[in-house]
């Protein structure tokens, strides 16, 4: 449709008068098929998030716990998800892993969306710093990500602060260019110029007209951040090069059963299958996040 | 135009220099005596004060780093702690295996992803255009050595087609060298087809629905031609771009692909290095895998000259 | 000769909150070599109904009925492979952004000679010639360096000849455009309107001129119908409706034209406008679309929806007290 018609619609649809009530129900319905990415992902987003931290709950036994008479058992009724070469009941290896995951993946998505924020605020502002603090971000984005995990986790020893950390200085150079793309962006429009002009100081304007704007492409990304985060412990925990083994992710049980995955799949399976399920959910959610906060497909609707 | 490629290329060495002074920094930034970290834990005290005084860790930080970057510029990327090989050797070793794995992977991400994108989008919101946006999303969201398990169950270990792992060198046995590298790219390339598909479509939809669009419509033109002479030459942009970019998730899954494959290639030998706390070897290999980086997202930057005119007048 | 005939044209949008009315019942008839102008302000349908003659609108979003003959041709229930052959050939469209209605990657000389080529068999040689021809034609100098150049080369006028040259290459009897000048600078805007003009001579083309611009319509057509809310409110030849317009809308839209010298007359020289806005027009009004804003509506007007009423030979007003005489 060209943009006459477009904006003929715009108006059309701008002037809503209020029709009949109607329930509360059918309402809550409409709006959440209108919105099915959200209402998937979020769902089964929270489904998994309940799951783990209701970990000691649902779980039977202490994921430590090694019980050396049942090793490398499949599933059945007494261990739900089969136990590992150790002995430790998969299923609350799981459920705990999955705790320890979630954590992880959530940890680095609010340390990087703070701190890349605040960087690229400052960039954004401060224009001498701008160059040099660009540099930096571009040289850190230049470096396919697991392997400055890598490096880093080379450097400082497995634990779960070093692995939060290390994930967390990868991401923040993409938020920090998003934030700072944002500011900049927003600077040029006219309720800002107007701001500035009639005299509000820096704090005023970045706190009501800058920032307000840059929530929902924060949100959005934050969201992919929380995905890639838990995909990158995985890999990480994969390789050896992640979260110490003496802490149950879905990463170290994958890892765990590496060596015999053509014999007892399940092992590697089952924690994939989570892990697949809580990123799907995410991806799914950040789409669905991603279009609502999009004037123009909101429009085609 | 000509320009405007030198001034690609010359931007990359910033860059990279920030990349260098970074990885030779973390030495300092974390705990622990970079001596010890470069002569390994099993060097004697001897030994650690040979490296301190050769790297020069007694020495202000730019000299030292002066020297470091002196000895990389001539092509000395250190010592491996591990086989006290150098660096530079043990990967100019492994460095054709993993080539091949990125480019087959890199390619079966292409075929796999651009012509779906192109009919999801020319069918949007019908049956195969829904499909598409769900099988992308699941794909996208499944760890690559999953996918991987999941090949080699089903057409190595199942139908027996293919072999379950190993690398024979083209070399040798350029056939064996094929069917040995379909399981392995199709691992490495499907999670970054997905990427590439969802944004073959996307860029298509934001370019079909703009004017021009229209205009070659109401000159009469099918819709085939709207589609390949019309959309895709201005959607390619985009999509160039996303792959340059995402190349480096194929670099991260090579390293995983090579150790489900047993591929002798740099991935194989990161791992190695990994479990040896091997940090020179580390580091040449942060090193080598960003300059690779750098130069494929120039390339990127090249191929806009060709794709779009904007640039070039 | 009557070259295009409209009956009782409707487009209606399925949105999710309500089916659109974009244009509704809408009719007239377009001669040989005439120059109809269609008149409205945004959101009046004016656009939506070109779209829909020519079938360029998503018909799984929106509903067509009426009827639409070319030449006898009925075009609203013709299959796609038709209306392709008659776009750009029998009719050719222009629209109103050339900044983006032209391909940036493909050369301009290209985009022109596509035109012909499609309707045509000739080689791209022969294409490629009579593009520069056209680019001559259309009055841009040195045509055959600019072939090759790509469109941001371009100006904004120039853009727009271009378009003009893509449109008429196939010597179509039916021009439609779609507000040609609104996105120009007005000394531009007056070059391609003298464009349109000479090209109109030469090839003899009846032209469906949509603009919101009296001025245009002054310059150009030779009759003039005003729509507003989807609807035909007048319609009449130009020099009638400059002079006697009927409907309480035509006489608003005359009114707020600013003009050069009226504060000399003894007015006080301020524009009268219009108040109120362009209605929703998915709500199905009950009356005259125009009431709530017209100064004369009375309770007649608000229940019931004026049909259009014969005033003089050729013209037309839909509204209930069209043929009473009022004094300005």
């Amino acid at each position: 449709m060209n943009i006459q018609i477009e904006t003929d619609l715009k108006l059309a649809m701008a002037l809503q008068p209020d029709r009949k009530p109607v329930s509360y129900i059918r309402k809550s319905w409409a709006l959440a098929r209108r919105y099915s990415q959200i209402t998937f992902g979020g769902t089964l987003l929270l489904i998994l998030v309940l799951i783990s931290i209701l970990a000691p709950v649902l779980g039977t036994v202490d994921p430590r716990a090694m019980d050396t008479l049942s090793r490398l058992r499949p599933p059945s009724a007494a261990h739900w998800f089969g136990t590992d070469m150790l002995g430790r009941d998969l299923y609350s290896r799981v459920l705990y892993g999955g705790r320890n995951s979630l954590m992880i993946g959530f940890s680095v998505m609010v340390i990087s969306a703070v701190i890349g924020t605040l960087i690229g605020l400052i960039s954004a502002y401060i224009r001498w710093l701008d160059g040099v603090i660009m540099r930096i971000m571009d040289g850190l984005m230049s470096v396919p990500s697991i392997l400055l995990a890598i490096a880093l986790m080379s450097l400082t020893g497995a634990s779960l602060t070093t692995v939060i950390t290390a994930i967390s200085i990868i991401e923040i150079p993409r938020i920090a260019r998003l934030i700072r793309g944002t500011v900049l962006s927003l600077r040029e429009q006219p309720y800002v110029e107007a701001a500035i002009t009639s005299g509000s100081g820096p704090f005023r304007i970045i706190f009501r007209h800058l920032l307000p704007g840059t929530v929902s492409p924060l949100i959005i990304q934050s969201t992919y951040v929380w995905a890639v985060a838990m995909i990158i412990e995985t890999m990480l925990s994969f390789i050896g090069a992640g979260t110490p083994p003496t802490i149950p992710s879905w990463g170290n049980i994958m890892s765990d059963g590496r060596a015999l995955w053509q014999v007892k799949p399940y092992m590697v399976f089952i924690p994939g299958v989570f892990l697949t399920l809580t990123v799907l959910a995410i991806n799914v959610l950040g789409d669905g996040l991603r279009d609502a906060f999009d004037p123009r497909i909101a429009l085609r609707k | 135009m000509l320009r405007y490629a030198l001034q690609r290329i010359v931007m990359t060495i910033p860059v990279m220099a920030v990349v260098a002074v970074f990885v030779f920094g973390l030495l300092f930034v974390t705990p622990g005596d970079p001596a010890v970290v470069i002569a390994g834990e099993q060097a004697s005290p001897e030994e650690v004060q040979a490296i301190r005084v050769a790297m020069g860790f007694d020495q202000p930080f730019y000299v030292q780093f002066g020297l470091w970057a002196q000895r990389l510029l001539s092509g000395d990327l250190g010592t491996s702690v591990f086989s006290r090989e150098p660096v530079a050797e043990l990967i100019a070793q492994r460095v054709g295996p993993t080539l091949s794995l990125l480019f087959g992977g890199l390619i079966i991400a292409l075929l796999l992803s651009v012509p779906f994108g192109i009919y999801a989008a020319a069918n949007r919101g019908k049956l195969f255009d829904r499909a598409f946006t769900a099988v992308t999303v699941l794909n996208f969201s499944i760890p690559n050595f999953i996918v991987g398990y999941l090949l080699v169950s089903i057409f190595a270990l199942g139908l027996r087609w293919l072999p379950v792992q190993g690398y024979v060198p083209p070399d040798r046995d350029f056939g064996a060298y094929l069917l040995g590298m379909i399981l392995p790219c199709l691992t490495l390339g499907m999670g970054f087809a997905s990427l590439i598909a969802r944004v073959t479509r996307a860029s298509m939809l934001d370019v079909l629905s703009q004017d021009f669009i229209r205009t070659a419509k109401a000159k009469g033109a099918d819709r085939n031609r709207i589609l390949f002479a019309h959309a895709l030459k201005n959607a390619s942009i985009p999509i160039v771009t996303i792959v340059g970019l995402g190349f480096a998730s194929l670099i991260g899954g090579a390293v995983i692909t090579e150790s489900i494959f047993a591929i002798p290639g740099l991935g194989r030998l990161t791992l190695e290095a990994i479990s040896h706390r091997d940090y020179p070897v580390i580091q040449g290999l942060v090193l080598v895998f960003s300059a690779g980086y750098v130069l494929v997202n120039l390339a990127v930057d090249l191929i806009y000259v060709l794709l779009d005119p904007r640039i070039r007048y | 000769m009557v070259l295009l005939n409209v009956e009782h044209l409707s487009t209606i949008f399925q949105t999710s909150r309500g089916d659109l009315r974009a244009v509704n019942d809408l009719s007239f008839r377009v001669s040989k070599g005439e120059t109809v102008a269609i008149v409205g302000e945004s959101g009046s349908g004016k656009s939506v109904s070109a779209m829909s003659i020519m079938r360029l609108l998503d018909e799984s979003r929106c509903r067509l009925s009426g009827k639409v003959e070319l030449k006898g041709r009925d075009l609203l229930s013709a299959d796609e492979a038709a209306m392709r052959a008659i776009r750009g050939n029998q009719v050719g469209l222009i629209f109103q952004e050339p900044m983006t209605a032209l391909n940036p990657v493909v050369t301009v000389g290209r985009q022109i000679a596509e035109a012909a080529r499609l309707h045509e068999t000739m080689t791209r040689r022969q294409a490629a010639e009579k593009a520069i021809e056209m680019l001559t034609r259309v009055g841009i100098p040195d045509p055959r360096r600019r072939a090759n150049e790509y469109p941001h080369q371009l100006s904004g006028g120039m853009r727009q000849r271009v378009m003009i040259a893509m449109a008429l290459i196939c010597r179509p009897e039916l021009l439609i455009a779609d507000e040609p000048t609104t996105a120009l600078d007005v000394t531009v805007q007056a070059q391609i309107l003298d464009l349109m003009r000479s090209l109109r001579e030469q090839f003899g083309s009846a032209i469906i001129l949509i603009t919101h611009d009296l001025g245009v319509v002054a310059e150009m057509a030779d009759r003039v119908i005003i729509m507003y809310a989807g609807r035909k409110v007048e319609e009449g030849t130009a020099e009638e409706i400059f002079a006697h317009p009927r409907h309480p809308y035509t006489k608003g839209l005359l009114g707020a034209v600013p003009r050069l010298g009226s504060s000399l007359e003894g007015k006080t020289g301020r524009l009268v406008e219009i108040e109120g806005t362009v209605p929703d027009p998915r709500v199905a009004t009950v009356g005259c679309a125009f009431a709530p804003r017209c100064r004369g509506a009375t309770d007649i007007c608000r229940l019931s929806q004026p049909g259009l009423v014969r005033t003089a030979s050729d013209h037309q007003v839909a509204c209930h007290f069209a043929t009473e005489l009022v004094v300005a």
